[in-house]
């Protein structure tokens, strides 16, 4: 079970590479994990949000396996969705929430059960879902 | 009162494609019009109850749960548990003013504690 972001994982990955070949640029993790060196740029600095999409094409070029590159897609979830509940324009409704974050309906309302199995939010009450513990 | 059992709910990995599974053989009624696009099912019929379909995870399985009505859903968690079920989901208040808590049982199975909107 992934106890790290993935963005972590991409750069402790760049930076094994880095270390095995100095001369290994950002340009070369890009060519290598087939991905567009501006947006993998942006993903390493966090200043772009990583889509399911992106993690599970990734993944399989890390060779992660199969459970990991799931949960991870799940964390990424996870982070999207808090990142919905702290907008101050908050509506309690997933649809309102899976079009602020981009992703399928499904998969927000499946994060959100997650995040309450997990305690990280709570429903208290019909329009207040609360973030009760960082992820 | 007693606590009937006033839902089923089917959870898949699919549930577009089992939602038009079921309305297509039985001709069953699916609503979607509430705050978290839940596929309410409607068995067009004023015998039996009534469901619901809810996604599941990737690394979930399909399932169908019971929910029964209680008038206190936190009473009757701690009641479950004391007789050996755990909280999966703890209880919700959920957007259109139900609660709900999901619960294994001691063999395992999930089930909803479910109280309606007043």
């Amino acid at each position: 079970m992934p106890a790290v972001t993935f963005r972590i994982v991409l750069h402790t990955e760049f930076d094994r590479r880095r270390a095995a070949n100095p001369r290994y640029s950002l340009r070369s993790f890009a060519r290598d994990l087939a991905v567009d060196h501006s947006t993998l740029s942006q993903v390493l600095r966090g200043k772009r949000r990583l889509t399911g999409r992106h993690v599970r094409a990734l993944g399989r070029r890390l060779r992660l396996g199969a459970p990991d590159i799931a949960e991870f897609c799940a964390l990424e979830n996870e982070s999207a969705v808090l990142s919905a509940l702290d907008r101050p324009n908050f509506q309690a409704d997933s649809r309102w929430v899976a079009s602020m974050v981009g992703i399928p309906l499904d998969e927000v309302n499946v994060t959100l059960q997650r995040l309450l199995r997990k305690r990280i939010v709570t429903m208290a009450a019909r329009a207040r879902w609360v973030r009760v513990q960082e992820a | 009162m007693g606590n009937p059992v006033m839902q089923w709910q089917i959870v898949t990995k699919d549930p577009d494609a089992l939602t038009r599974f079921y309305a297509s053989l039985f001709g069953w009624k699916i609503e979607t019009n509430n705050a978290l696009g839940y596929r309410e099912v409607d068995t067009q019929s004023p015998r039996g109850i009534n469901g619901g379909v809810w996604p599941s995870p990737p690394e979930g399985h399909n399932l169908v749960q019971l929910f029964v009505e209680v008038d206190d859903v936190d009473a009757y968690i701690a009641k479950a548990t004391a007789l050996g079920a755990k909280v999966i989901v703890p209880k919700a208040e959920l957007p259109d003013g139900d609660a709900l808590a999901i619960v294994l049982d001691p063999a395992g199975l999930s089930f909803g504690l479910y109280r309606p909107r007043k």
